[in-house]
């Protein structure tokens, strides 16, 4: 061969070599970070985050941003209504009134301190201290302290026996204490920084948070680069931007706006039952009509749940079964059944309990804007109400409206209101205690019973005393029992893993984006 | 004029809503619910609830239209008044008078409303009021700069030589020279007025839920733009024609008063 | 100069009597305590946290209370996010301008050059297009506009984003959308003055005695006609910057309007009072400064 060809064949041969060198390069690179997190998603809620301080907010949108950042001592599992380790990994009680805690070892916050023991116990301590006005701080009324036993021990002392402490602590944040005591709030509220699986990067006041994946997390790895959560606040705009792409997924969205979400091959929904239950409030506390207990028995009768939640809600609703449970909450009674839907025996228990239908005249108050088709459903009841003969006064109000004067007490005595609380009988039971903000009935018989299963530490015998509790709010019905609602969320099939949960939290562990 | 003729339509349908009506406005059905317009029995179809939507925009003209109306009649008077004496007096009255003008403006308006609102509680009487304190402002603003310019010219000047009272200068002299102003005014303000009550609707805020106005069925539609078109635009059209019949016929009632502007 | 100064101080007295009036607004229509407290909150606790927060007190109170913090410039914290509430405020204050100079821009490029040409060319397809701008813009309401335009400018055309900030392409439909209104009155207002100046006596003297049209617009109707629109204007700055509550809201746009909508539902207060010093002090500002210039060009104006 010649010198030139020579040379042809060498420089083929180099470019070849060099071509093949290159894609080992680009796969080597590429294989070395097929485990790193990878892809931005975008989150668009209807609330922007008021604070990024966890203790002080029971606004889960606001929740949803802040524990990427900062988590909780221990989790709840909705299936085995299980408290499971997160931050905080064994816990006993080692008297009545003691309960010994041990926490992670090797936990780091993203700005170098160390999370232990004594960490833990400042920030239970924090939201115990009434000066922090921490609205959690309700939840824990029966603790009195926390203390570091050891570098990752710590004691809570309560006041009396209270065996559901870990159910409160699932919602005590951990907050980096060195970091919050040099920055003060006002500074952890520019910043925040945590244990989480995202870190905080910057935010637009009123419009998004941007996070970053915690490379150093010590729990599964996060899977997502960039998260950026906005803010949304007209529901079908939240459909729209998830409709043009801008996001990726969308939360509290209403049943009439899903036809939207499904028409679209590349859009999905994701729907289940929130912890979320309605009612209408029977004022049993001022005299009148409703202090009858046949009479509010048969008000239930008079509504039709099932119509409201196929028609209104387009199924989207579960009605309650005669007590103010669902299957979610521990302490829930399978054994009690939905008041069925019978006018006629509505009228006769009216008519027997001396007040027909033809004289009832009542005040009916609704929020608008503030639950799913609160006004629309609101106004369906008044009307199935009106078709039995009794007269309805319906009166509609903004929610701060609404909430201002209904915890002043005066609303009633017909109240459409809907709440959640922790999935445990104790805590949503105890809403009707003589004395809560949101309770209309006094019995000292049931607050008797709920304080006796507040202090009983085995399992089935709590459950009895539920079982009990659940019984005489069915028999008393201080509400009309309406339904459960539903959570629901529109996600792009881009997102993989993602699954809706009864609290409405998001939980990014396990979830990517393509 | 093609504005009387607007106008008389929407007040004949007013009038006689109970008449053209197919069905009770406030009659549910839940299994009508959403139907399109055209649809048997609902000519204009129906809303989330199976409401009847001619029916509700028959009744609801009265509610908008009768909170629209003497929303702009009281303001006006309230207004002119403040204006006319503003002006022809000027001075220490004229100072304080503006100021109270400048206060009320320096008043973001919606705020205003919203509180009084949510103080109060929705209702007619409050949401005229609340709309009768937004409209009164800008017909004394322009009065009082009209009546001001006004005040200086030779007629005004020669009639208060002639030892007319102020009251009659007022009356006699200036404001007839106002009258157009006045009522382009209070034509365009009939429509800004149901148009407040429609934005506080979409706030959330204005007229109890049993009660049908153009502005709460156009607020109720918003989530069914995409869907129900008809929830949201059909209300608004009523309002889109019923201020376009007030505006022309403003021009209408401006081109008799005032002959020299016939072309 | 003397003028001037008075004007200033009245606006200054303007704006503090705006802030007593809002404050007994918003305090009587109750207080945030009911909500954020959870559920499961007892009536004590409710007390509690009002007496912690001092909504307790007598209002008289509460407003020294505030005033003598506002005098040594502390306008007081949001209830809800725990942050100072002026500069919350004055952070979103930006947003809103871009919008609400979008919004005046179109009144000023397409309104009043509209308006002059509808009035001059009676009859013909522009007075045509003048009369429906300014009618479709007054009739329409706002928040059914900024929707339609986001389903077909956002989501069907995808030339705009359907929300938030960020940029020229998001003040686009929310500037429209908020501009809309004011642009038909204005419309409206010149094309009438012109109307009532260019067939004046005055001026159909002018005209009889032979000056040339284009003089006679410029010269003498113009001016009239620009008064009231001027007036207008200034009128239409308090409308924009609390217009934008709704557009912002429809938008989420993150300006001052929607930070206090938020706040009036939220009943935070001293987010509420400082959005509306902000406003009252540009407004009263603008409205001066329209009076001042007013009195520059027609001096008949300067007493009061």
């Amino acid at each position: 061969m010649t010198m030139h060809r020579l040379q042809r064949m060498g420089t083929a041969v180099a470019t070849r070599v060099l071509l093949v060198a290159l894609a080992c390069a680009l796969t080597a690179t590429t294989a070395r970070s097929a485990g790193a997190p990878g892809g931005a998603l975008r989150i668009a809620q209807g609330i922007y985050p008021e604070t990024f301080n966890a203790e002080r907010s029971t606004v889960q949108d606001t929740l949803n941003v802040d524990s990427q950042i900062n988590e909780p001592l221990m989790n709840f599992n909705y299936k085995t209504h299980e408290i499971m380790p997160n931050l905080a990994t064994s816990w006993k009680l080692t008297s009545p009134t003691t309960w010994t805690i041990e926490v992670r070892q090797g936990v780091m916050f993203t700005n170098g301190e160390a999370f232990n023991a004594e960490v833990a116990a400042w920030n239970v301590n924090w939201v115990l201290d009434p000066a922090n006005k921490a609205p959690i701080s309700t939840d824990l009324a029966l603790a009195q302290s926390a203390k570091a036993t050891g570098p990752y021990t710590l004691e809570v002392t309560t006041k009396q026996a209270f065996p559901n402490l870990p159910l409160a602590l699932t919602r005590v944040f951990v907050l980096p204490q060195k970091y919050y005591e040099s920055v003060g709030a006002d500074g952890f509220a520019k910043h925040p920084v945590g244990t989480g699986p995202y870190e905080f990067v910057n935010a637009t006041n009123g419009q998004d948070v941007v996070l970053r994946a915690n490379p150093n997390y010590w729990g599964r790895a996060p899977q997502i680069g960039t998260v950026t959560f906005y803010s949304i606040t007209q529901t079908v705009q939240r459909v729209n931007a998830l409709k043009t792409g801008e996001v990726e997924i969308v939360n509290h969205l209403t049943p009439d706006l899903l036809q939207l979400v499904t028409s679209q091959p590349t859009l999905t929904v994701s729907a289940i039952p929130s912890l979320r239950l309605m009612f209408v409030i029977l004022d049993t506390t001022k005299p009148g009509p409703l202090q009858n207990n046949k009479v509010r028995l048969a008000l239930n009768y008079a509504v039709d749940k099932q119509a409201i939640v196929r028609d209104l809600l387009r199924g989207y609703g579960k009605p309650l079964q005669g007590q103010p449970l669902s299957p979610e909450y521990f302490g829930f009674d399978q054994t009690i059944s939905a008041f069925p839907y019978d006018p006629a025996r509505a009228k006769q228990m009216l008519a027997e309990a001396g007040s027909p239908a033809s004289s009832l005249h009542l005040e009916f108050y609704a929020p608008q804007g503030r639950y799913t088709s609160d006004a629309e459903v609101a106004k369906a009841i008044a009307g199935q109400l009106q078709s039995l003969g009794i007269q309805v006064d319906l009166h509609v109000f903004d929610w701060g409206t609404f909430i201002g004067q209904f915890v002043q007490k005066k609303l009633g005595p017909m109240i459409f209101i809907g709440y959640s609380t922790q999935p445990d009988a104790d805590i949503a039971l105890g809403v009707e205690r003589c004395g809560q903000a949101y309770s209309y009935f006094c019995s000292t018989d049931y607050d008797a019973l709920l304080n006796r299963a507040d202090r009983t530490l085995d399992t089935p015998g709590r459950l009895a005393l539920y079982k009990q509790a659940a019984l005489i709010m069915h028999n008393t019905a201080p509400y009309i029992y309406l339904y459960q609602e539903y959570t629901i969320w529109g996600v792009s099939k881009r997102v993989q893993g993602f699954t809706t949960l009864p609290d409405e939290r998001v939980d990014l562990s396990g979830v990517s984006v393509h | 004029m093609a504005g009387a003729a607007l106008v008389g339509l929407v007040l004949f349908a007013t009038a006689c809503a109970g008449l053209l009506s197919p069905h009770d406005p406030q009659a549910q059905s839940l299994v009508a619910r959403l139907r399109p317009p055209g649809s048997p029995g609902y000519p204009l179809g129906t809303d989330a609830l199976g409401r009847d939507l001619l029916s509700q925009i028959l009744f609801g003209s009265r509610v908008s239209l009768g909170i629209g109306v003497w929303a702009v009649v009281l303001a006006m008077v309230l207004g002119t008044t403040v204006g006319l004496i503003s002006g022809n007096y000027g001075g220490a009255l004229d100072s304080l008078l503006m100021r109270l003008v400048d206060l009320q403006l320096a008043i973001p308006y919606l705020v205003l409303a919203i509180s009084i609102v949510a103080i109060f509680g929705g209702g007619v009487a409050h949401l005229v009021v609340v709309m009768v304190l937004g409209g009164w402002v800008y017909y004394a603003r322009v009065i009082r700069g009209s009546t001001v310019a006004l005040r200086t010219m030779d007629f005004v000047q020669s009639a208060s030589a002639a030892g007319a009272s102020d009251v009659r200068i007022m009356v006699r002299h200036i404001l007839p020279n106002l009258w157009s102003s006045i009522i382009v005014i209070s034509t365009l303000q009939v429509g800004q007025m149901i148009l407040i009550a429609a934005t506080l609707s979409f706030l959330g805020l204005g007229l109890p839920a049993n009660v049908p106005s153009w502005g709460g069925l156009a607020a109720d539609g918003e989530d069914y733009l995409a869907t129900a078109w008809w929830i949201a635009t059909l209300p608004g059209a009523a309002i889109f024609v019923t201020t376009i019949g007030f505006n022309y016929l403003g021009d209408g009632i401006r081109e008799v008063l005032d002959p020299k502007l016939r072309i | 100069m003397a003028f001037v100064l008075r004007r200033l101080m009245q606006a200054a007295l303007t704006v503090f009597a705006t802030l007593t009036v809002v404050f007994a607004l918003v305090h009587v229509s109750g207080n945030p305590v009911g909500l954020y407290l959870p559920v499961t909150a007892s009536s004590e606790q409710v007390r509690t946290m009002e007496h912690l927060l001092g909504f307790d007190r007598p209002l008289y109170v509460q407003y020294a209370a505030y005033v003598w913090s506002a005098a040594h410039g502390d306008l007081g914290a949001s209830f809800s996010q725990s942050l100072p509430a002026l500069p919350l405020v004055l952070d979103r204050l930006p947003n809103t301008l871009y919008v609400t100079l979008f919004a005046l821009g179109m009144m000023i490029v397409v309104a009043i050059p509209l308006g002059i040409a509808s009035a001059t060319r009676s009859g013909s397809p522009l007075d045509f297009l003048g009369s429906g701008v300014a009618v479709f813009g007054q009739s329409v309401p706002v928040f059914w506009l900024g929707l339609v335009l986001v389903l077909v400018f956002g989501v069907n055309l995808k030339w705009f984003p359907t929300f938030g900030s960020g940029g020229l392409r998001h003040v686009v439909l929310p500037g429209v959308t908020l501009g809309t209104y004011s642009m038909g009155v204005i419309t409206r207002l010149v094309r009438s003055s012109m109307l009532d100046t260019y067939h004046s006596d005055y001026l159909r003297t002018a005209r009889a005695k032979g000056l040339p049209q284009a003089r006679v617009i410029l010269k003498h109707a113009l001016p009239n006609a620009i008064l009231p629109a001027l007036t207008m204007i200034g009128l239409q700055v308090a409308y924009l910057l609390s217009g934008a509550i709704v557009t912002e809201q429809v938008f989420s746009y993150p300006g001052m309007g929607q930070l206090v909508l938020q706040a009036i539902n939220a009943r935070d207060f001293n987010v509420v009072q400082s959005f509306v010093m902000v406003v009252a002090a540009v407004t009263v500002l603008v409205n001066t400064t329209t009076d001042i210039t007013y009195s520059r060009i027609d001096p008949r104006m300067t007493y009061g």
